[in-house]
């Protein structure tokens, strides 16, 4: 599904990577780590919000590295960003024009040049009920909800594209506990169903809880590979620091 | 042309050009290093010049005419700090505000007081006459440049490095530099980042106002309808390009009053004014592109 | 009773605004010790009056322009684009009408379309640069669309004081245009059809801003740029295209201001009465809200058109216009703040 190859982005200071793996159809993976530890780098080259120095991506079968959001997600890839105040909504736009931005199919709110906003406001409808987001209408603006409802609706309107491959970065931070269970319910049911899904996520427990796969990265490298059925806070936890125990051993 | 560059009389005109960029740009530094977007730095030398003119003409004393620049400079200050610190306005729309606020006030008292349209000179205003300075004055093409200029380019000479040591140093500096970068942090040690902007904006007003009066009671000594004539908006590119550093934007101010005063000069070659007239702004850009590009070329090389 | 309460607590701020507002016309008034009454009801008659409305027609005259420019900007504010260099795009667009004009031989009605045409194409093409600069060579738009005013400005001035001068006039123009080609003026009146032509750029604005995709794309650009790149706007394409056409009303404006107005380019025409930044305020006053830019723009024109009217009826310099015009936008953009910078985000409203 996605093929991941030798991949480097830049950074202030040191570059991340190059990192390379893969991510199969029906499968989630979690890449966990402390946070500032390349993760957002890796988040933002894949989704082509920043470029790649080098390396190759592949999505279903197609070479991604040179194309950009819009055509990425044409591909097949849908993000949940983990800043859903500034990347993930319009907070000044209402919640019909939050659920139709990015939309896959081009006639689906539009008529020629005109906007369907009957069609809009029925979609978002549709993500309301089936996300019991409170709150007060389609036409209401999306700063008017409680962050957890918001992440609901940024949630909502990603997994509905039904994209093969879906970047869910920390998806449930802020959110109540009712919405988090319900959001990792969804995400479940998405691997289920043959998607794929790369979760990334400072919160050890939702990585270990979701992941059938746990890449663990430290200093821009991925630093272990770990199956679902292995991993235990303890072998995570100390993979997400082990170089630099390595590398205080090494000085004592 | 090299014979223009090389003709002292041009290089003792660069100071009457520099001098009003560099104390608007200086005056900006301070508000951008407070985290106060201020960019109607036109009207506040629009005003400064005004102002000069007045005091000079009533007073019948250049000083009482910087003065009153410098006055009505803070005072527009705190017309600013009111509607964007206060009532929160936004520091653009403010600024545009101000700017035509500058423009307004200055024509209509332009005839409320003078009766004039367009400019006003009279011989009494009293304008600023050339400090000569001995022995400096007569070293070979830098003593034209450095003697025999206006006290407001002294001045603003002395501004850069009191500017650079004061934000450096000075614990008001230092506390300005700390509502822009870290306001929180200013505020837990019980000093309001908001009467530290105050501040800046005030002081911002003073300095643009002596480059206000440059204009128009140390250049020459009269009065025009918008005479700073975007020199305020390349102040404001200058203080963006250095991000507010008082050394950087003192050779910045230099080579765009530079510009303005080599196209001054090259009237008298017979090329059209109107050509003449646009190669600051052309300049600015150009310092702008090259910049930018040298920028980017630096985080590349950085990255790989 | 406790409505009656938020009413008043909503009422007052506007209360004391339009009290401060009106306490400095006041002073400015008292300080040029003009007769009160005589120069309000100047400002009125000069606003709306005069024989068989003729002040009122040269309000609208000028509104024509002013909300044509405020179109302008609006387009490019709502989509987060601070192109303040609607100016330069308006004399781009004057000059190349009255030029195209002057040169262009064939059937008048031809000549016009051909030059208004052409109009909007060199603002187009002059917000166009402002665009290219920021995309491509890294310069704020705020800076580089407002830097680009100066260099047109002078252009300008020079062919029509050199090459395209109008040496018997004596005056720094260019020739008239063809007489075939002036706007003409509505029956009775002194009037031109230019207001019509503003007239469909708002309608077209209107439509654009609330029904179609493109302008639903541009705002949620505006709104938050982040957002817009994230969910795969492309934003690159979206500015040069909203700058474009900002500047194609822009040159559009300066068509109608060539033939309905001054039938001809005259040095500063376009510059000196300060339309764009007009424009510009007209569309802050009401905080970008596309039905009340129209609304806005001709309360400015009122106002520019009324200090005139005090001028001649009170001797009040009608430059209180402009002290009038930006006092207002100080007091109300602190009250509707927040329509330009809510793309910088607002506090996050925890579950």
């Amino acid at each position: 599904m996605l093929a991941v190859d030798e991949i480097v982005v830049a950074r202030r200071g040191r570059d991340v990577g190059p990192l390379s793996f893969q991510l199969r159809a029906g499968e989630i993976v979690g890449i966990a780590g402390v946070s500032g530890n390349g993760q957002s780098e890796l988040v933002r080259a894949l989704t082509g919000l920043a470029p790649a120095v080098s390396g190759s991506i592949a999505l279903c079968g197609k070479d991604i590295v040179a194309f950009d959001v819009e055509a990425r997600r044409r591909q097949g890839m849908s993000y949940i960003p983990e800043d859903r105040q500034r990347m993930g909504l319009a907070l000044g736009a209402s919640v019909s024009e939050n659920a139709g931005a990015g939309h896959d199919d081009r006639n689906a709110f539009a008529a020629g040049p005109f906007l369907k906003h009957g069609a809009m406001a029925d979609f978002a409808r549709s993500l309301i009920e089936r996300y019991r987001i409170r709150v007060a209408g389609p036409r209401a603006a999306a700063a008017t909800m409680s962050g957890g409802n918001k992440q609901k609706l940024v949630v909502g309107r990603e997994l509905s594209r039904n994209s093969p491959l879906v970047i869910a970065e920390n998806p449930t931070w802020g959110v109540d506990i009712g919405a988090i269970d319900f959001i990792h319910g969804e995400l479940m049911r998405m691997r289920d169903e043959g998607h794929a899904i790369l979760l990334v996520s400072t919160e050890l427990d939702e990585v270990i809880a979701l992941s059938d796969r746990i890449l663990v990265m430290y200093d821009g490298a991925i630093a272990g590979d770990v199956s679902g059925g292995e991993a235990s806070r303890d072998r995570v936890g100390a993979l997400m620091t082990s170089k630099s125990a390595d590398a205080l051993g090494k000085v004592a | 042309m090299l014979e223009l560059i090389a003709d002292p009389s041009f290089a003792a005109s660069i100071p009457r050009f520099v001098t009003p960029i560099l104390l608007a740009a200086l005056g900006g530094a301070l508000c951008e290093r407070a985290g106060v977007f201020n960019i109607a730095l036109e009207g506040f030398l629009l005003v400064g010049a005004f102002a000069a003119v007045l005091g000079a003409y009533f007073s019948g004393t250049p000083y009482i005419g910087a003065l009153a620049a410098v006055a009505a400079g803070m005072a527009l200050g705190l017309i600013f700090a009111e509607f964007n610190l206060r009532r929160g306005g936004d520091s653009i729309v403010v600024s545009i505000a101000i700017n035509l606020l500058a423009a307004g006030l200055t024509t209509f008292f332009l005839r409320a007081i003078f009766d004039v349209t367009g400019a006003f000179s009279d011989p009494a205003i009293a304008g600023f006459a050339p400090v000569r300075l001995p022995l400096i004055e007569d070293i070979p093409w830098l003593g034209p440049i450095l003697s025999g200029q206006s006290p407001l380019f002294y001045l603003a000479l002395a501004c850069v490095p009191f500017l650079h040591i004061f934000l450096a140093r000075h614990r008001l500096g230092l506390r300005i530099r700390a509502a822009g970068e870290n306001p929180q942090a200013l505020r837990a040690g019980g000093v309001s980042p908001r009467r530290v902007q105050l501040l800046a904006l005030v002081a911002c007003g003073a300095l643009c106002g002596l480059g206000g009066a440059q204009l128009s009671i140390a250049n020459v000594n009269l009065f025009v309808e918008n005479m700073s004539a975007g020199r305020g908006w390349i102040a404001v590119v200058a203080v963006l390009l250095t991000r507010g550093r008082p050394w950087p934007l003192f050779f910045i101010a230099l080579l765009f009053g530079a510009v303005d005063s080599l196209s001054f000069r090259v009237q008298g070659l017979g090329l059209a004014q109107q050509f003449t007239d646009m190669m600051p702004y052309l300049a600015t850009l150009i310092v702008l592109v090259a910049l930018s590009w040298w920028r980017a070329k630096r985080t590349k090389g950085d990255a790989s | 009773m406790s409505n009656a309460k938020t009413i008043s607590r909503e009422a007052l701020p506007w209360i004391f605004t339009i009290l401060w507002i009106a306490a400095i016309i006041l002073a400015l008034l008292l300080f040029v010790g003009a007769p009160v009454g005589e120069a309000l009801s100047g400002f009125w008659n000069g606003a709306f009056g005069g024989r068989r409305h003729a002040y009122l027609m040269a309000t609208l005259s000028r509104s024509a322009l002013i909300v044509g420019m405020a179109v302008s900007v609006m387009l490019s504010f709502r989509a987060g684009l601070f192109n303040i260099g609607g100016e330069g795009q308006l004399v781009a667009g004057g000059l190349t009408a009255a030029l195209v004009a002057v040169l262009l031989p064939g059937p008048p009605m031809l000549v016009l379309a051909v030059a208004i045409a052409s109009a909007m194409l060199a603002g187009a093409l002059w917000a166009l640069l402002a665009g290219i600069l920021q995309l491509f060579m890294g310069v704020p738009l705020l800076v580089g669309s407002l830097l680009l005013n100066y260099p047109i400005r002078y252009i300008a001035s020079y062919l029509v004081a050199h090459p395209f001068r109008d040496v018997q006039s004596g005056m720094v123009q260019s020739h008239l245009v063809p007489q075939e080609t002036w706007l003409a003026y509505f029956p009775g009146t002194r009037l031109d059809m230019g207001i019509l032509f503003t007239a469909v750029a708002a309608a077209f604005a209107l439509v654009y801003s609330y029904w179609t995709v493109h302008g639903y794309h541009t705002r949620l650009n505006g709104l938050s740029p982040d957002f817009a790149r994230t969910v795969g706007l492309p934003v690159r394409k979206l500015t040069l295209q909203t700058l474009a056409l900002s500047g194609a009303i822009a040159g559009l404006v300066g068509a109608i201001a060539v033939f309905g107005i001054h039938h001809r380019y005259i040095d500063g025409m376009l510059v000196q009465p300060l339309y764009a930044w007009t424009g510009i305020i007209a569309v802050l006053l009401v905080g970008m809200v596309p039905w009340a830019v129209p609304i806005s723009g001709f309360f400015f024109a009122a106002v520019q058109t009324g200090a005139a009217g005090m001028e001649r009826a009170a001797g009040v310099p009608k430059e209180i216009a402009l002290v009038v015009q930006a006092v207002i936008i100080l007091f109300v953009a602190s009250r509707v703040s927040g329509a330009l910078s809510s793309s910088r985000g607002d506090g996050d409203g925890h579950a």
